[in-house]
This record gives C-alpha cells, structure tokens and sequence, in this order.
C-alpha cells in the first residue's frame, strides 16, 4: 500500500476530524452566527472606519491634525515663571495664540 | 440618561463592556489550557487511559470556552477604528504591529495546534498530540502577549518618535516596545492571574462532582483537583508577587494611578500602606481639603516599601502630584499647571508648524516649531487639560477595585493551600471524602470571584491612568472620535444585549457539558 502524502495525512485529519464532531457542531454553528453578527452586520452598519469617511483617503494626517489642534484647551490667564518658553521674541510658545 | 452622557463617556463604557466580555473568556483559555497540557503529560509519561480521558475532558470544556471568545476581541478593533479614530491614526504603527502580529501568530498557531489537539487522538502519534496540546496554550500566551504589548505601551510609551507630518508615532525601537519592562511586568502578572482562574475552575467543577457523589467522575475529580490546587498555589502565590512588582513600576511611571490606588492625598517619606478605609464609592473625595481617608487602617511604612523599596521612601501623592515635587534623587517633577502650559505650547507649536510647511515658509522657521513642538512634546496631552482635577482619576472605583483584587488574591493563596493541606494529611471527613463539604461548597462560590478578581485588576490598570489614552501625550477627550453620543449610545446597549446572550449561550453549553461528565469522552482504541 503506497505511503499516504502529509498533505494527504492533514486533509483526512480535518476532515475526518469535521465528519466525527458532536459538540464540535454546535460550537461551529455559534461561531459561525457570531462571526457573521459581528462582521456582517456590526462591521457593515455600526463601525464605519472614521477616518475613510470623514478625512479621505491621503488627508489623513491633515484631518487629525485639525482634530487635534481644534481641540486644545483654552488657556488661563499667564503666571510670570511661565512666560516664554518660545525661541523666538514673539514666536511659538506658551503665549497661545488661536 | 443618552443625553447626560457625552460620546467620550459612551465610547469609553463601550470599550470597557467590550474589554471586559472579552476578558471572560481569555484568562480561562490561558488557565485551563495550561492545566490540561499537565494532565496530559500525565498521560503521556504514564501511559495510563485513565489521564487520556481526563484531558480529553478538560479540553472539551476548554474548546467551549475557545469557541465562544473567538473573535470578540476584534470587536475592540472595530471601536477603535469608529470611536477612536484620532488615536488610531496618532499610535501610528506602535499599536499596530503588535495587534498583526498577535492576528497571524494567533491564526496559525491556534488553528494549526488545536486542530491536532481535538482531531488528531487517533491519527498523530501521543508525543507529537502532546506537543500541539501546549503549542495551542503557548499559542494562546504569545498572544496575550502581544496585546499586553500594545496596551503597555500605551501607559508607558517608549520606543517611539512622533512625526508631525504625519500626525502619527513612528517605532524607533521594536525591542524597547516589545521588552519595555512595564510590558514585561504586565504580561507576567496578567498571565500568571490567568492560571490562577484556569486553577478555580478547574476546582470548582471537580467540586460539584465530589458534591453530587458522580462516581463516574470521583477519580478525575480528585485528581483534577489536586493538580488543580498546586497550579492555583503557585499561581496566585505567583500573582501576588508579579502583582508587587507592578505595582513598583507603576509608582515609577505612572504616581496618580497609585495615588488613587491608595486614596493617597498628600505623600511623603514613611508613607503607610492602606488597608482598609472608608472611601465613599459613589463620590470622588475632596482630596484638596482631607488630608487621608477617614476610618484608616495602615501598615506603617509599606506604602514607601512597595513603592520605592525603601522604607523611607518618598511617595507623592495626589496634590503633591497637582503641585509638583522633588524626587528622591533631587529632580523637579513639574507641577500639573506647568505641564499644562507646555501641552499647550506643544500643540500650537504643532499648528505653527504644520501651517508653515503648508505656506511653504522658510526651512528655519518651520525647525525652530518644530524644535518646540520636541522640547514640550513629553506633556502633549496636557494642552487639552482644561482644570487640574480631570488629571485625578475616579478615586473610588480605584481604592476599592484594588482592595477586591487583593483581597480576593490573598484569599485564593488561603485556598488553595488548604486544599493541599488537606491533600497531604489524606484524613477523611465523615462523608468519606478527604474535602469537608463546605470547602466544596466554598470552591464553587470562589468561581465567579476569581472572574470579579481578575476583572477588578483591569479596572485599576484602566480606570488609574484616566484621563489618558496614551500616558501623558493624549487625554481621551482627544483621543474620541468627532461623533455623535447618540450613535455610541446605540451600539453599546446593542453590544449589551449581544453580549449578555453569548454570555447565556456559553454558560449553557458549559454546564450541560459538566453535567454530562466523562460519558462522551472515548475511550481509549
């Protein structure tokens, strides 16, 4: 009898292994319900990729800038020890200008 | 309640439900999987059908438990990607190749191995089956390794450099990212409390045979639960001492989070560890006017000792932290207004700059930003601090979080001891059994709070590092998505609902199967 290939030996393992299952069966059908709630129906209609719809695509980086630079908390009125922490006179700096 | 709520706050409880379902399943998975690779070296180096069918038992219900947490993790994905779009693009690739490669390790390991594990009893010989039995549970621990990666860095981000071109950090290291020694400690700890829940599951369910006097199962129940209670010893004995070693390296990087561990609101030397007192959990204490918690009981000088190893070590606390203070070794730690000021010049420096190469000022003046941006860029995130006190996390939740971890911990090293006790001194009770009915009965019980315990060690680590989604560089206030709460809002009571049927599906299928014992595992050709 001529000696079975290991690609041969792994195809009759899972198979095999699928025709015999008896918990297995249910395991697999929930599973396979939840991968489809989670990428059929969650992925496609409530988790839109934000970035993709909002920014497009290569104005990525611009867009979170935006964001993150829009979002800056306004600043109290200066103590003198932190006035100028700027290389320039009137540069960048802790004097916040918007 | 929709209308209180902000999309932050709906975002962040839906990551924390999404986190905290999927956590259910993963440290059973790193436990049990473990304790059934031993039972079947057991079987392996004994030759005896008897420890053949035991572990055929266990990963049974291991393979429940595989089942119904698959995926559930790339649910937080999904969030990051909708609700946390600003830190998504911001991480850059540090979150992102630890994720991929736990994808590919997770997929290829997990797929490969347990298929041998549950199909290949008869066809693959008993060294090769036992080596895919612990290849699928080191599978696994890789892969809680690289996702205790990605969430260490993001309280201690290290190996990276932020390009404000595009807006996004960039891996400098790999090996700092991989190995930082805050990852290490989380992965031991996390990993070790993981077996600690395999081991009371594992004992439990014997338990309810040894209750229910199933004779079927009487000699796997015994057994299983000596093993049981030597891997629940060293584990939680384990737990408690990685646990100390955490706790040391968030008091290095991270003093708010142990401040409010602590409810700690003005430190110094000789600083006493807090045992109990009374911290009122619904309310966030005025930790500006009292001076500690009332109802205080300590253990003087251990709070220094855990923190700094010293017995006199300085530990700030949570208004010393808002004011600034000086380290041990002479250096300034900058008061939250100061790092404030410096958040602030970060993120206009950043606008500055990004607005200079748009207009395509000169090479200089857009460095010279640039070199502002750098200088303050290690307070980044304080520029959106809008008054001191969002840099204080929620005080209660993290007092008392970490006295049930702790507590709960110190009592499974109780345990599991006895139960070893018991073991050895083999004196039978009056029922004929070597367990006291109220230690089985007390091994069911702690089931569900070896769930409460590991969960209570998530919220510290989560609910202390508040307001930050990245330590120090981004607040969660930035971190969230320009959307509206309402949406948020639906998809968390969706992801309820969802959840809490998986939750009823799995325990159904899981006790069915304990009820059903040994009569479906095959005995040996």
């Amino acid at each position: 009898m001529p000696q079975e290939s290991f690609w041969h030996k792994a195809f009759r393992l899972y198979y095999d292994g699928f025709r015999q299952m008896t918990l297995g069966r249910t395991l697999w059908l929930v599973i396979g319900v939840k991968l489809f709630v989670i990428f059929a129906i969650l992925k496609v209609f409530f988790f839109p990729n934000f970035l993709k719809q909002n920014a497009g695509k290569g104005h990525e980086a611009e867009f979170v800038a935006g964001e993150l630079v829009k979002r800056k908390a306004e600043a109290p009125p200066l103590r003198p020890e932190l006035e100028d922490h700027s290389p320039f006179p009137s540069g960048p700096g802790v004097h916040e200008r918007e | 309640m929709m209308t209180f709520l902000s999309a932050v706050d709906w975002a962040r409880a839906q990551f924390a439900l999404t986190a905290i379902f999927h956590w259910l399943f993963v440290p059973l998975t790193l436990g049990l999987g473990l304790i059934m690779s031993v039972i079947e070296t057991k079987y392996y180096r004994s030759g005896d059908a008897f420890w053949r069918r035991a572990a055929q038992f266990w990963q049974r219900l291991f393979g429940i438990n595989f089942a119904m947490g698959v995926a559930t993790g790339i649910i937080l994905e999904f969030e990051f990607g909708t609700n946390w779009s600003n830190y998504s693009w911001f991480v850059g690739d540090i979150f992102g190749a630890p994720l991929a490669i736990e994808g590919i390790v997770a997929f290829f390991m997990e797929s490969t191995f347990v298929a041998v594990m549950y199909f290949g009893w008869e066809k693959v010989s008993r060294g090769f089956h036992l080596a895919s039995t612990w290849l699928t549970w080191i599978g696994a621990t890789i892969s809680a390794w690289w996702i205790l990666v990605a969430n260490s860095w993001m309280q201690y981000p290290v190996g990276c450099a932020f390009n404000p071109d595009t807006m996004r950090h960039e891996m400098v290291s790999f090996w700092q990212v991989a190995f930082s020694p805050f990852a290490v400690d989380k992965f031991l700890h996390t990993v070790i409390s993981a077996w600690v829940i395999g081991a009371v599951f594992v004992v439990a369910v014997s338990a309810w045979y040894l209750l229910k006097r199933r004779e079927a199962e009487r000699e796997m129940a015994l057994k299983s639960l000596r093993i049981g209670a030597i891997v629940g010893l060293i584990a939680s004995v384990g737990a408690a001492v990685t646990g100390d070693e955490s706790a040391y390296k968030v008091a290095q990087v991270q003093p708010m989070k142990l401040a409010a561990m602590e409810a700690l609101y003005d430190g110094g030397n000789d600083v006493s560890l807090t045992g109990v007192a009374w911290v009122n959990p619904f309310e966030q204490p005025n930790y500006k006017e009292e001076h500690e918690a009332p109802l205080r009981l300590a253990v003087p000088n251990g709070l220094s000792l855990l923190a700094t190893r010293s017995w006199h070590g300085y530990v700030p606390g949570v208004n010393d932290i808002l004011k600034g203070y000086t380290r041990e070794d002479g250096t300034r730690e900058p008061s939250a207004q100061e790092k404030m000021a410096r958040g602030r010049a970060a993120i206009q420096a950043l606008a500055d700059y990004r607005r200079a190469k748009n207009e395509g000022a000169s090479e200089d003046e857009a460095a010279a930003y640039k070199q502002v941006l750098m200088d303050n860029f290690q307070y980044f995130g304080y520029g959106y601090i809008r008054d001191e006190s969002e840099l204080v996390p929620y005080i209660p939740v993290n007092f008392w979080a970490f006295r049930i971890m702790v507590g709960l911990g110190t009592l499974f090293i109780l345990f599991f001891a006895y139960i070893l006790f018991l073991n050895w001194k083999r004196r039978p009770t009056a029922s004929g059994s070597v367990y006291p009915r109220w230690l089985l009965v007390a091994a069911i019980v702690l089931l569900p709070c070896a769930y409460i315990c590991s969960e209570s060690g998530w919220l510290v680590a989560e609910f202390g590092r508040q307001p930050w989604t990245i330590q120090d560089m981004l607040p969660v206030t930035a971190s969230v998505s320009d959307i509206g709460s309402s949406a948020v809002a639906t998809t968390f009571w969706l992801f309820l609902v969802l959840f809490t049927a998986m939750l009823v599906v799995e325990i159904n299928i899981m006790l069915k199967q304990i009820k059903r014992g040994m009569k479906e595992v095959k005995s040996e050709k």
